[in-house]
């Protein structure tokens, strides 16, 4: 009722004139039956386990019911828009905290600020961190990515390599590939967030302990004032990154998509590929029986940084109110057991203290997040309106190799400022 | 005269080939669709072109045991339908009205109004409108319906308009003297002269209710009791991959429905647009 | 005077549809198209509850953005590129599909079926066309202008958006036009056969001026499609590569969503609008035929 007169309002208001109004979020009674109802908007496709999660939550609370409402991802990103704009929160939603448009909602105060909650202790203090917008916590993280290196096995052992843990290891190993006729690395060129994507392992993989891009990027952010050619670090990344692309990728990269990708490297047409953690699953879909693993892109003297951050989490809304039911699932999904029930299927490294993953493929992955030295993906945490355009100067790039207006780019994206 | 029939025979065989060529074309894609449709992820990465080695319905299986395929075939088809059947009457009928029953100046500036709509990019009211609808609480079904009788309006007044104004207004004036109510008159005398034109408008208008996308999405969200075609089918573009093989199970799916309709109509359909495009 | 009186009582009897006609268009179009205004001229971001009035900043920010005029560039190449070909493509389909030829039927039947398919559909389809067929097809015969998908270039990226356009939207006008076709009178063309005109003169003079009015309907058609153009570039190109295909149509709807400058794309597509409203202005003139102008 509250809406609709909202909306009448509005248009009223401005047909009269067009003075500049804003809206007021509507803010119902807080309803204290025994039996509630909440919605949880899911965008992932993994339906079946969150569902296996959600029963067993129903069991221990009978006098709450959860609803899934399940759309993918493409379609998900538009509803969510439309339900922020009607204001019509959802009580749960997952979403991922690197998003800018999730970020933003968090910064509004749309998602309930769970510091105070004890139980969120469980979660893994760097995840802790990185779940954070403006040093509070919003969202249950449900599991860890990581930019790697998927490779073949099988083809690393007919050509007598092993896992390359140097720079010159790798280029060495891509050198004896190329000259045994195997395509040495798979690019998906022709999705632009996959360039801008590896260009942001890149960066990770050339870091020491002088320099890491999420300190330098995100201070020339936030205004200390450096400037991309204070060193060579960023140079670096691109000119190795447009190295891999050009010399060592298979033809036509520009022509793969990441779907294309996964699928030539399932059906061996390649050694190695630039990716996400994400990319098991996708890649055993097109072939269950290859016989991969995953890596760190290493830097001269070995692996010094990997890009690592949270895949989905789950937040709940504020303005439903059903807060409180809704962070009683949250303070559920953060358990160890029931985070391992996420895990076991989804297979990726958890957030959640206490959780084991049973997945020899990360196995050399895992290593280097027990270690911390995974830091964050450094985009999510500048201006949020350059998604698209960071995506489009990096595939410009890896089509022309033009270095100079690149790092001028990458330059201007990092100290844009939000307006 | 043997020389003309060489001549003749050389043009059809020319004839021939150029529809032939097209017609391959547009078998090629058609062919590719439902073949990988067959397939395994695995099959159609190694050829994509071959016959299946088995024709494998796995795919359709899937597709059906989505939640909501059927209740998307319906969602569209009721949605269609009953906004049809309205744009059918009402797309003339204000047409007319506006062309012949109004003061030239008024009627004119209402035309000007109204096509002034015709090139503006969608995207620009789709948001707003979303919103808007969501603020009158009209429910999910009422918005979709009124919206797809409203937007024909834009492009269908400006057809019939061109069509309309080679009818003198006498002739409406003159049944209407003869005694017959002024409704009575639209539907004896304007509504069959403009037949043709109907005829396009409707199904161009169907296809496109058939198949929208951003409106739908906006409007109706995840909720799979009003969930259309387009939108089930979206679904299975994630936000990295798709499932393509289960992509075009379900494009060929949501496409039956189209074609049978289409094989059984299509005299009329042809023929409906045909004569549209000629003034009587 | 009597007249009048009769006239004046069955236009009294239209006012209700005028009316509901006028109330639906003016709320769920014009109403929205305002807001959009209202939004352009303010800092929302499409997802906050809160925004603020900032006068006409955005219009600045619209005019300072260089990728705009990338955009309109191949939105209306895409135009100019799908009409030019479909309409004369779709005249000389027209012709042989009035010829009294076997089969003639089956032809149109199929040749109209593409119009069935939804367009983002076809994106996805062709999507897989180029990036997997095409290329595969190249490497089996050694074609080597094959091998490299149409999609990883600039110009061929905008090429494969054109074929795509094409192949969809010659199917309309081919229908549309056989009945134009059809209405020529037979006697017309033999005596200008006797006459000694050859064939392309005799389209010129006898047929051409039956298909005026249908040409009209089509372009007009095409142009409104064209210029709009959406379904196609999500699907198909996401705008790539590097902005190459990146519509109006689909540049409004990034900024509304991804990019979270929704006002500043409620400014983007009013620009664009005056530019369009000015550009068809002129069209209508040159093509007016079909238009309100000539009442």
């Amino acid at each position: 009722m509250r809406k609709r007169w909202l909306a009448i309002g509005l248009t009223a208001v401005m047909m009269t004139g067009m003075v500049g109004a804003s809206a007021q979020a509507a803010e119902k009674s807080t309803d204290t039956d025994e039996q509630v109802t909440l919605e949880l908007f899911w965008q992932k496709s993994n339906t079946n386990v969150i569902q296996e999660i959600i029963d067993k939550f129903e069991a221990e609370n009978p006098n709450i019911k959860i609803e899934l409402t399940a759309t993918s991802s493409d379609t998900g990103k538009q509803i969510f828009q439309t339900r922020m704009a009607t204001n019509e929160p959802m009580d749960l939603v997952q979403h991922w905290p690197s998003q800018a448009e999730f970020r933003a909602m968090c910064k509004e105060g749309r998602m309930v600020d769970l510091s105070g909650y004890d139980w969120t202790d469980n979660i893994i203090d760097t995840y802790y961190d990185m779940s954070c917008v403006d040093d509070k916590l919003y969202s249950v993280p449900l599991s860890i990515n990581a930019g790697v290196v998927a490779y073949n096995k099988d083809i690393f052992e007919e050509n007598n390599l092993e896992v390359p843990s140097t720079w010159d290891e790798l280029i060495k190993a891509a050198d004896t590939l190329k000259a045994a006729d195997v395509t040495p690395f798979i690019f998906s060129n022709g999705d632009k967030e996959n360039c801008s994507q590896k260009f942001h392992i890149m960066t990770a993989a050339v870091a020491d302990d002088k320099w890491n891009p999420y300190d330098f990027y995100v201070g020339m952010y936030e205004g200390s004032g450096a400037k991309f050619a204070d060193n060579d670090y960023s140079k670096k990344a691109a000119e190795r990154l447009y190295l891999l692309s050009d010399e060592y990728a298979q033809n036509d990269p520009m022509s793969t998509n990441y779907d294309l990708s996964m699928q030539m490297f399932a059906n061996g047409e390649g050694a190695m590929m630039i990716t996400g953690t994400w990319a098991q699953s996708d890649i055993e879909k097109n072939n269950p029986e290859i016989n991969m693993g995953m890596f760190a892109l290493p830097t001269d003297d070995g692996v010094n940084m990997m890009i690592s951050g949270i895949d989905p989490c789950i937040a709940a809304m504020t303005g439903t109110g059903k807060e409180e039911y809704a962070a009683k699932f949250l303070e559920f999904v953060s358990r160890t057991e029931n985070a391992q029930i996420y895990t076991d299927y989804d297979k990726s490294p958890s957030p959640i203290k206490g959780v084991k993953t049973e997945n020899p493929t990360i196995d050399l992955v895992l290593g280097y997040i027990e270690e911390g030295k995974a830091i964050p993906w450094w985009r999510d945490y500048i201006s949020t309106g350059v998604v698209s355009d960071e995506a489009d100067l990096a595939q410009a790039f890896l089509m022309d190799g033009d270095m100079d207006a690149f790092l001028e780019g990458e330059e201007e994206i990092v100290l844009r400022q939000e307006d | 005269m043997m020389n003309m029939k060489t001549k003749k025979r050389i043009t059809n065989i020319l004839t021939y080939i150029c529809l032939i060529f097209w017609f391959l074309c547009i078998a090629l894609v058609l062919y590719v669709t439902v073949v990988n449709s067959f397939k395994t992820q695995a099959e159609s990465s190694k050829s994509f072109l071959t016959l299946p080695e088995a024709f494998n319905i796995q795919n359709y299986i899937e597709v059906f045991n989505r939640s909501g395929f059927l209740q998307a075939v319906f969602n569209t088809t009721f949605f269609t339908l009953v906004s049809i059947a309205i744009v059918t009457i009402f797309v003339p009928a204000v047409s007319y009205a506006v062309n012949q029953t109004m003061p030239l100046k008024t009627s004119k500036f209402t035309l000007y109004y109204i096509t002034a709509a015709m090139f503006v990019p969608f995207q620009i009211v789709a948001l707003p409108l979303s919103m808007f609808m969501k603020g009158l609480g009209l429910g999910n079904r009422l918005s979709i319906i009124i919206i797809f009788v409203t937007y024909p309006l834009i492009q269908g007044v400006y057809l019939c308009n061109g069509y309309l104004k080679t009818i003198p207004r006498e002739l409406a004036e003159s049944a209407y003297v003869e005694g017959a109510g002024s409704w009575k008159t639209f539907f004896k005398v304007i509504f069959p002269i403009m037949k043709p034109m109907t005829a396009t408008i409707v199904i161009t208008n169907f296809l496109w209710m058939w198949n929208e996308f951003l409106i739908s999405l906006m409007i109706l969200g995840a909720d799979k009791k009003t969930q259309t075609l387009p939108l089930f089918i979206y679904s299975f573009k994630g936000q990295y991959s798709i499932e393509y093989n289960l992509l075009f199970a379900a494009i060929v799916l949501s496409s039956i429905p189209l074609t049978v309709m289409y094989v059984f109509l299509q005299k009329y359909i042809v023929a409906g647009l045909a004569g549209g495009a000629v003034k009587g | 005077m009597r007249k009048n009186s009769i006239s004046h009582k069955r236009n009294v009897s239209y006012m209700p549809v005028i009316v509901t006609a006028l109330v639906l268009y003016t709320v769920f179009f014009i109403v929205p198209a305002l807001y959009s205004f209202y939004f352009s001229l303010t800092d929302w971001n499409g997802y906050s509850l809160e925004y603020h009035f900032v006068g006409f900043k955005n219009f600045v920010k619209v005019f300072r953005d260089k990728d705009l005029f990338n955009s309109i560039k191949f939105t209306l190449i895409y135009t100019v590129v799908v009409n030019a070909t479909t309409i004369p493509c779709s005249v000389f389909l027209g012709i042989l599909l009035t010829k009294k030829l076997r089969g003639v039927n089956f032809f149109r039947s199929i040749f109209f079926y593409p119009a069935i398919i939804s367009m983002l559909s076809l994106g996805l389809i062709f999507n897989e066309i180029f990036r997997r067929m095409l290329p595969m097809i190249g490497q089996t015969l050694g074609v080597g202008a094959l091998e490299t998908s149409l999609l990883s270039t600039k110009a061929g990226a905008v090429a494969a958006v054109i074929i795509l356009g094409f192949w969809q939207n010659l199917s309309i006008p081919t229908v549309l036009l056989i009945a134009a076709l059809q209405s020529v009178p037979g006697e017309l063309t033999e005596a200008a056969k006797i006459d000694g005109a050859g064939p392309l003169a005799r389209f010129r003079v006898v047929t051409f001026p039956y298909l005026a009015s249908t040409l009209v309907i089509c372009l007009v058609k095409g142009i409104r499609d064209a210029l709009v153009v959406f379904d196609y570039i999500i699907s198909l190109t996401q705008g790539g590569p590097a902005k190459a295909t990146t519509s109006m149509g689909y540049k409004i709807y990034l900024m509304g969503s991804t990019d979270m400058k929704f006002s500043q794309g409620c400014a983007t597509a009013i620009v664009l609008f005056l530019f369009i409203a000015l550009a068809s202005f002129f069209i209508m003139k040159v093509v007016g035929r079909g238009g309100i102008e000539q009442q």
